[in-house]
């Protein structure tokens, strides 16, 4: 029998009861949404985390001193740093100096890491001058300047970004303002006396936010240090190419180092995409089940409903195949438009949420998702829709014409 | 055209064996109408169903125009059916969201994929020409009733096959319908099997032929 015949009955038979036809896609918009958009906010959850964790610490390529090197220094860092920067694809190179120190202001005192920047090379390997709330990025000659962490200046967030987010007030060294001098204690017993240039640090989840700024050059003559460093930043200008940069740092032979990728050197932020995905995994499992469920029930109500009338055509001549091609022609309906609908939505939903970005304390989210994703959910959706067509489809199909023709008495 | 020998069905439910059908002969001639009657349960339906290929019998044969149709395989019978038979049943049977032209067209749609101006001309004999654009649920029993007559009719089968297609109306309806299967017996020599209960529809085909328990305990031309 021709195909388009039962098409065309399928087709009558779903816009008899509209009201359904629209619950039910409904659910399968609802479906794919619920297959995608979680799983895009979670990505963008874990992009949120890991994006912090490059822009602020890691960078693409990280090189600390080795596990078993004594002082756990990095010697030579300016040779280091020099050939590294020569290497094609690298953006910028940084190396920072920590060490704890103790600040105090107005008889509050904070134990912070201190950080020894490049403020110019900074710029280029690492996003810290953008995350300043108040004040300045440090400059050339600031050598008398320190940039805050937002809690350990003790800002209230919402002061700043208009939005209660969280923030104590009596947090950190309880509310220092820019040009206030700030006394920090080195390691070593220098004290030396600071002024504020800048706040920074917005996102609560944000290690810039508990750490203090100077510039490289001065902690450096505080500690009577030269040439050393901590760590040195780089970044590339595409971060995919992280591991072929980094066999060619590895190659370099820079004494006493190890060098990690982004990925390598932000456990955390890995660990938290792991986490996410298995979350991710099991939201697919409901979702799956979901689809599979509303199709099931529909069509098995439907083929409840048209039980004699499935006979009737039977007996008039239309084979089972041909019924259950009818009732697949209207679960792929279904399904496949409400993955169009769902497939559009899911991208006025990204496209909102890139425009206005959700802010969390975590920080700035735009849920995002690859294609791949998308595809899958696709591929779920389909296969979702025809098994559970299949099923009760069957069932009708098979069974005996004169079961259903049957007049009780 | 159609030699039945021997038939029998037992419907086996498990423990339970019911012989629906003993042992059953039958020939119908060409353009014949016949009735099959007898009380309920005595397998009337059963002996339709077997005659119209719905369902297969567990011994004997069944050759219409020669040839052997018992042997046939579900689609093959499916599409004997869809050619050579035409069935009208007791319930409303009309698909509801067509309307009554395309539920007439429907055989011939399956069978061609293209439908001619048959169907419309039905509806004129079975006086529903001006509901062509109707829908079942707009529709009387009596009505619908003959729009499935219509609809059996329309791939011109070589038998009209109606299992109590009185049994839900009333009785001028019933009538109606009636004198519809005479006229197209008579006029156009449509080879006609009707089951029914009621004795007085029954007398009104050329032939009677009444079962009990399963096999034939009368036979008598009206
Ligand atoms: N599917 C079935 N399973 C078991 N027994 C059946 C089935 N269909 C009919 N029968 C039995 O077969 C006998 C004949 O039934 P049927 O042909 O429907 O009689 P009629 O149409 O004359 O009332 C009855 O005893 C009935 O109960
Ligand atoms: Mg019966």
């Amino acid at each position: 029998m021709r195909k388009e015949l039962i098409a065309f009955l399928a087709f009558r038979d779903i816009l008899k009861d509209r009201r359904i036809v629209l619950l039910v896609i409904f659910l399968m918009t609802f479906s794919f949404i619920n297959l995608t958009f979680f799983p895009a906010f979670l990505n963008g959850l874990s992009n949120t985390f890991q994006e912090e964790v490059i822009d602020t610490v890691t960078a693409h390529i990280l090189v600390e001193p080795s596990a078993d090197s004594k002082d756990k220094i990095i010697d030579h860092e300016a040779a280091a740093r020099k050939k590294i920067e020569l290497i094609p694809g690298v953006q910028g190179v940084s190396s920072r100096i920590v060490m704890p120190a103790a600040i105090s202001y107005k008889g509050r005192q904070a134990a912070v890491p201190l950080i020894g920047i490049d403020p110019e090379r900074e710029r280029d390997a690492s996003k810290i001058y953008k995350r300043i709330i108040a004040g300045e990025f440090l400059g050339k000659d600031d050598n008398e300047f320190i940039m805050l962490g937002r809690e350990v200046a003790g800002e209230r967030l919402e002061d700043k970004i208009g939005k209660t987010v969280i923030g104590k007030e009596e947090e950190g060294l309880g509310g220092v303002r820019l040009g206030d001098i700030v006394k920090v204690k080195f390691q070593n017993g220098v004290e030396r006396e600071y002024k504020v240039k800048a706040v920074l640090g917005r996102e609560v989840f944000s290690s810039v936010a508990e750490s203090a700024f100077i510039r490289s050059d001065e902690l450096s003559s505080v500690l009577g240090v030269h040439d050393k460093a901590s760590s040195i930043l780089v970044r590339l200008e595409d971060m995919g190419k992280a591991d072929d940069v980094k066999a060619l740092v590895l190659g370099m032979g820079i004494p006493n180092v190890q060098v990690k990728t982004w990925s390598e050197a932000s456990n955390f932020a890995v660990g938290i995409k792991q986490t996410f995905g298995t979350v991710i995994y099991i939201t697919s499992l409901v979702g799956i089940v979901v689809v599979v469920s509303t199709i099931g029930i529909i069509v098995f109500i439907n083929v409840t409903r048209k039980r004699r009338i499935i006979g009737v055509l039977k007996a008039i001549g239309m084979h089972s195949g041909d019924i259950m091609f009818l009732f697949l022609i209207q679960s792929l309906f279904f399904v496949i438009v409400g993955m169009i609908l769902g497939t559009v939505l899911l991208h006025v939903l990204l496209y909102y949420f890139s425009q206005n970005p959700l802010l969390l304390p975590l920080g700035f989210l735009v849920p995002s998702i690859g294609f791949d994703s998308i595809f899958w959910a696709w591929v779920i959706m389909f296969v979702s829709a025809v098994f559970a067509g299949y099923i009760p489809a069957s069932l009708a199909a098979r069974e005996k014409i004169i079961e259903t023709i049957k007049v009780v008495e | 055209m159609i030699e039945a020998e021997n038939l029998g069905k037992i419907y086996q439910d498990g423990e339970i064996r019911v012989t629906a059908l003993d042992d059953i002969s039958l020939k119908i001639g060409k353009g014949e109408f016949i009735s099959i009657m007898g009380p309920s349960g005595s397998g009337k339906s059963t002996l339709l169903h077997l005659l119209g290929l719905l369902d297969f019998p567990t011994k004997g044969s069944i050759k219409i125009r020669g040839k052997d149709v018992s042997k046939l395989d579900e689609k093959q019978g499916a599409d004997f059916r869809l050619k050579e038979m035409g069935f009208v049943f007791q319930f409303y049977s009309l698909l509801p969201e067509l309307n009554v032209l395309e539920n007439v067209c429907l055989p011939q749609l399956m069978l061609e994929g293209k439908s001619n101006d048959y169907a419309a001309e039905l509806l004129e004999i079975m006086d529903l020409a001006e509901r062509k654009r109707h829908y079942p649920g707009q529709l009387s029993g009596g009505e619908q009733q003959r729009v499935a007559i219509a609809r059996a009719l329309v791939n011109r089968p070589s038998i009209l096959l109606a299992d109590e297609p009185t049994a839900s109306l009333d009785s001028k309806n019933a009538m109606n319908v009636m004198a519809i299967f005479k006229r197209l017996n008579e006029e156009l020599g449509q080879t006609i099997i009707m089951v029914t209960h009621e004795e007085a529809l029954g007398r009104m085909a050329q032939r009677g032929v009444w079962l009990k328990d399963g096999i034939v305990v009368g036979e008598r031309r009206f």
